[in-house]
């Protein structure tokens, strides 16, 4: 049996940035397992390619979501990279941090180490940003972010429609304040998609401290006398095992994580007694906590053809697109639809902000595990996402067998506050394209459409219509006492050399993309990890 | 043949009060309000200055003891809450503070609707009779007489001075737009006499008809069938009842009773109970869970002058001349709890709301444990540093599936470095201010610590030997939503019908100030809720 220093499960937004931290010494022995395979499919590096590997089985994972019962028993589809670089191979590549009080209100749950002052130098030595290097931003790390590559008309004209809706410009979502609107910056690299592969995994791979095993489906951890000592997990070629000299780390994301500790009879006992899982230390907060972002979606159809749109229904635009990709690197295949944003506050006495509005240069009739539907016409979305929800979900097994999927349960909706976002939201999506700005290119709202008028139509459209927003957080909840999962270092309570290192921990959600403050949470255990490992 | 009642209520503390009187107010429902201890009419509850005798009787006090604290040296702390009409409002300092505005903005912020300040102050007016009268933050007219001190105190005076000399502002109302300053405390009583939940609210509610007040009657489950609450099983003098509820059961036992009783009735964490023997009805791993509370460590300085309130203790004629003087004026020490003032402040300019209380005591004592509180045996005062966001998260468990026997508690107090960190900047706070100009006069030499101890390693293994439970418990059936969680906003228990909890283990994070105000509050709000969701 082969003996590590680190074992890292799944090489996601945080485990790559692991397995190349605590490999990067040379002094010690790193295995990274991966479920998936390489990420050598065309359509990961095109930025364009999202709407492909949002429902490729090869590189993702493809999760259901139980009916949500305030969503009239719409089930959520889940699309999580499952190939080299996780989800950060797969997302929509926007590089957004959240807001610094956020930080801070982790500090505030009992979390030494992690408010803004703290966590800030960690995206900073992630960071490698085309504008430079500034008090907020680094340059020279690992993650390449990007300005947006090409500049669109439509996108002009609703960052134009914005500023005259009243919202501020904001140069710098991740600077001094977030609240705004703006451009986005994305983690790609000469109009390719910079995953945490692709920045952390490649410079790394030759070393020959770290063993990188893809297809490898981690399916325990174990512990021996309240200490993890290495991992089981199932390759094409049978079973294996792994010992850890030093510690686990289980990075398998807010619904991997959670399901590898139940799996490994770390949980809530009683949940484990009917999976009929032998329990091995009794965590009740494994699974819990789940939370996520909730969006819908306001689209209209536009005078001209200036949207992604016609990628998906015109085979000559789509040559087109593909021709200018490949041979110049430009054109519309360099984007990935997500152009310009907006932060506000849906409540003038909130101290930050709670809703995000998405603006997309495509607008889509179902983002399902069918796939993306694009409008049979030019249109854009605007979609209001609450980033603040007040629901706290679930992971749990569905079965004992580790090759089924986690039953998971978010409970969108729960509160009247949840509800008065969205509300807020599609009012202001409204606001923004009657502005003077889009008048000629507006042709009509094509959804929630203008006979959704009065609240309960909104609520009752934005229950059949609003899914998830993919960011899912918190299911190993970092803090103290009987409820929390691990420590602000990220142990996990009451069991030794073993780590939980992605979303996961998040105790609260964080308003902005998640991907980026995994990278961060990645680059701070590692420091800790290794700090850890020479006072041991 | 069981009684059957609208509304059970059990514990009669300072929410099982408020909401038993409020619910059997209009004559519509019939209320059974069970309290384990017996009347409140042994005469030290009511003498302001009686709670160092009521801190250690047993026979209206519950006397717990927590486990082996690891972080205290294993030290086991002692616990007094009450167990008499009044719960701890009968044995409590009478401390009247609200808590900060923020601490309640953030109970919303962590998913709890209708718990920010604007939406929890008319609770706090509702309940309140302020002496002062009424403006926008206080009510009157309302059961809680909540007054000003007796009078100006000597020493009182000059700590106070002291504060001001050290850069800490006068307050004239914490519970006003700022909490933040140095100043007197207001306090629950009326007429130099206790002002307890029990005199407030159930004296007023007795002669209802449709009220039973039993003593007496210890809450051993509660009753729960197909996920509904039905009734409370309860032991008496001579054997077990059981009273049947047609609408709702009230969880009213405090931060270590309520979780207790649940557990006992098959709703926590489901290992725990199988542990224990008893039958799931519901696993809810969070019930127990998030128990915090605050943490105080003493600092005592002899005084030059024989006016503190250990003279008192320490001399018979002094004694004598004081019961006198309660007894033709209330007038004198016995009039007032001893605890007249104290300030908020933050351990660090950064933070955006206080997080240490400082309490002026015009006394000091050698001894407090659950056998007496003793005075030293001369002069002396005390600054009482209070930790009141402390970041450690403990735990109440069953011992033994025995209804009667009182929970295992675990505190984890100075979990993290900003827990010590806090304290260690309150205790050099505390000797700055005693060594202000005001104070001079009156300050000979440092009991406690003493002035050996001087590096912040000793201070911290000082606090580690001395520091106990402020006596403030929260949060073990905290409230919000999804698993984490026991109670909704609505206070009803998650995933059992026609059962809530109305105390101060229902706070999702302890508020930053004395806890027998916002529990009433807790109460009233409750209450209201209920009468709500019956129409």
């Amino acid at each position: 049996m082969e003996e590590f220093d680190f074992i890292v499960t799944g090489a996601g937004s945080a485990g790559c940035v692991l397995a190349n931290r605590l490999s990067e010494s040379g002094k010690y022995r790193v295995l990274l397992l991966e479920a998936g395979g390489k990420d050598s499919s065309f359509w990961i590096h095109v930025p364009m390619g999202y709407a492909k590997t949002f429902v490729d089985p090869k590189v993702n994972w493809m999760f259901e979501s139980e009916p949500e019962a305030r969503l009239n028993n719409r089930t959520m589809y889940q699309p999580r990279g499952k190939v080299l670089g996780g989800t950060s191979s797969i997302n929509g590549m926007i590089y957004m941090r959240g807001h610094a009080a956020d930080y801070d209100q982790w500090r505030q749950l009992g979390n030494e180490g992690w408010d803004y002052e703290s966590v800030l130098p960690y995206f900073r030595k992630a960071e490698d940003n085309e504008r430079g290097e500034s008090e907020f931003h680094g340059a020279g790390g690992p993650l390449r972010v990007s300005n947006q590559p090409y500049e669109w008309e439509i996108g002009k004209a609703l960052l134009e429609a914005c500023k005259q809706a009243g919202i501020p410009e904001t140069p710098d979502f991740n600077g001094a304040r977030q609240e705004g609107c703006g451009y986005y910056q994305t983690t790609t690299n000469r109009k390719r998609r910079w995953s945490t592969a692709a920045a952390y995994l490649n410079p790394a791979r030759q070393r020959p401290n770290l063993k990188i095993e893809i297809h490898a489906y981690a399916t325990k951890v174990l512990i021996e006398n309240g200490s993890a000592v290495g991992v089981e997990y199932q390759t094409p070629a049978g079973k294996r095992t792994a010992r850890a000299r030093g510690e686990v780390v289980v990075s398998g994301g807010a619904f991997g994580s959670p399901h590898l500790l139940q799996l490994s009879g770390i949980g809530p006992a009683e949940h484990l007694h009917d999976m009929g899982v032998d329990v091995v230390h009794e965590l009740p907060g494994v699974g819990s906590n789940l939370q996520d972002h909730f969006n819908t979606f306001c689209t209209y159809e536009i005078s001209r053809n200036l949207s992604l749109n016609s990628l998906q229904y015109s085979f000559a635009n789509r040559m087109v697109a593909g021709a200018r990709y490949v041979l110049f690197r430009n054109g519309p295949m360099t984007g990935n639809g997500l152009y310009v944003g907006a932060l506000v506050r849906t409540d003038q006495r909130f101290e930050r902000p709670d809703l995000q509005m998405n603006i997309s240069a495509w607008s889509t009739i179902e983002r399902t595990r069918k796939g993306i539907i694009s409008h049979p016409h030019p249109g854009i979305s605007i979609s209001p996402v609450h980033l603040r929800p007040e629901a706290r979900g679930t992971v749990r097994l569905g079965s004992a067998d580790p090759f089924a999927p986690p039953k998971i349960h978010f409970d969108f909706m729960r509160s009247d506050y949840d509800m008065q976002v969205m509300l807020y939201g599609i009012r202001l999506a409204r606001q923004i394209v009657r502005q003077q700005a889009m008048q000629k290119l507006l042709v009509r709202e094509t959804s929630p459409g203008i006979t959704v008028r009065t609240d309960e139509e909104m609520i009752a459209d934005t229950r059949e219509r609003g899914i998830s927003n993919l960011h899912p957080v918190g299911t190993c909840g970092m803090g103290q006492g009987p409820m929390a999962v691990v420590d602000p270092r990220l142990r996990v309570h009451g069991l030794a050399k073993l780590r939980v290192v992605d979303a996961s921990i998040m105790p609260m959600i964080i308003a902005g993309n998640t991907n980026a403050p995994t990278i961060m949470i990645a680059e701070k255990a590692s420091d800790m990890i290794l700090k850890d490992a020479v006072a041991a | 043949m069981s009684e059957e009642f609208d509304y059970i209520v059990t514990g009669a503390g300072s929410a099982g009060c408020v909401v038993a009187s409020r619910l059997s107010e209009s004559g519509k429902y019939r209320v059974l309000l069970l309290e384990a201890g017996p009347p409140d009419t042994n005469p030290w509850i009511h003498i302001p200055l009686g709670f160092a005798r009521t801190y250690v009787d047993p026979k209206v006090n519950w006397k717990f003891e927590t486990e082996p604290q690891p972080q205290l040296n294993n030290r086991k702390l002692y616990l007094p809450r009450g167990k008499t009409l009044g719960g701890s409002s009968s044995i409590n300092g009478m401390v009247y503070i609200r808590g900060n505005h923020l601490d309640y903005d953030e109970w919303r912020q962590r998913g709890c609707e209708g718990w920010d300040w604007d939406s929890v102050l008319p609770y706090f007016r509702k309940a309140e009779n302020q002496a002062r009268g009424e403006d926008e933050f206080h009510g009157v007219g309302g059961p809680l007489h909540v007054s000003d001190q007796p009078g100006k105190f000597e020493l009182t005076e000059a700590a106070l001075a002291a504060c001001e000399q050290a850069g800490i502002q006068r307050n004239p109302d914490f519970n006003g737009a700022q909490q933040e300053g140095c100043g007197y405390y207001q306090t629950t009583t009326s007429r130099r006499r206790r002002w307890s939940t029990a005199k407030a609210y159930l004296d007023p509610a007795r002669v209802r008809p449709n009220l039973k007040i039993q003593t007496g009657a210890h809450a051993t489950k509660v009753v729960i069938e197909n996920n509904r609450a039905v009734g409370v099983e309860f032991q008496v003098e001579d054997g077990r009842r059981t009273a049947t509820a047609r609408r709702e059961v009230v969880v009213s036992g405090g931060a270590y009773g309520s979780p207790q009783l649940l557990l006992l009735s098959g709703v926590g964490p489901g290992e725990h109970l199988r542990e224990m023997g008893i039958d799931v009805v519901r696993d809810a791993p969070a019930v127990g869970a998030n128990l915090h509370d605050h943490f105080n460590t003493n600092l005592s300085w002899r005084c030059a002058k024989a006016i503190t309130l250990n003279d008192l203790e320490n001399s018979w004629p002094r004694k004598i001349s004081a019961a006198i003087q309660y007894v033709l004026f209330r007038s004198g020490p016995m009039a007032s709890n001893g605890i007249h003032a104290g300030l908020f402040t933050r351990s660090d300019a950064r933070l955006e709301r206080p997080d240490l209380q400082i309490n002026i005591f015009e006394w000091s004592t050698l001894e407090r444990s659950a056998v007496r509180v003793k005075p030293h045996p001369f002069p002396g005062f005390t600054l009482m540093p209070v930790h009141l966001r402390p970041e450690g998260r403990g735990s109440v468990r069953l011992k033994t599936p025995n209804p009667l026997a009182p929970p295992a508690v675990l505190f984890d107090y100075l979990r993290t470095e900003y827990d010590v960190g806090a304290l260690l900047a309150a205790i050099q706070l505390c000797r700055k201010i005693a060594a202000q100009p005001a104070l001079r006069p009156y300050v000979m030499d440092e009991i406690l610590p003493g002035e050996k101890v001087m590096s912040d390693d000793d201070m911290v293994d000082y606090v580690r030997r001395t520091g106990v439970s402020n006596q403030h418990p929260t949060s073990s059936c905290s409230m919000g939503h999804g698993p984490n969680t026991v109670v909704d906003p609505r206070l009803r228990v998650h995933g059992i019908d026609g059962l809530r909890v109305a105390d101060a283990s229902i706070m999702p994070v302890v508020v930053g100030g004395n806890t027998n105000a916002p529990t009433i509050m807790i109460g009233e709000k409750c209450a209201s809720m209920m009468l709500d969701d019956a129409l």
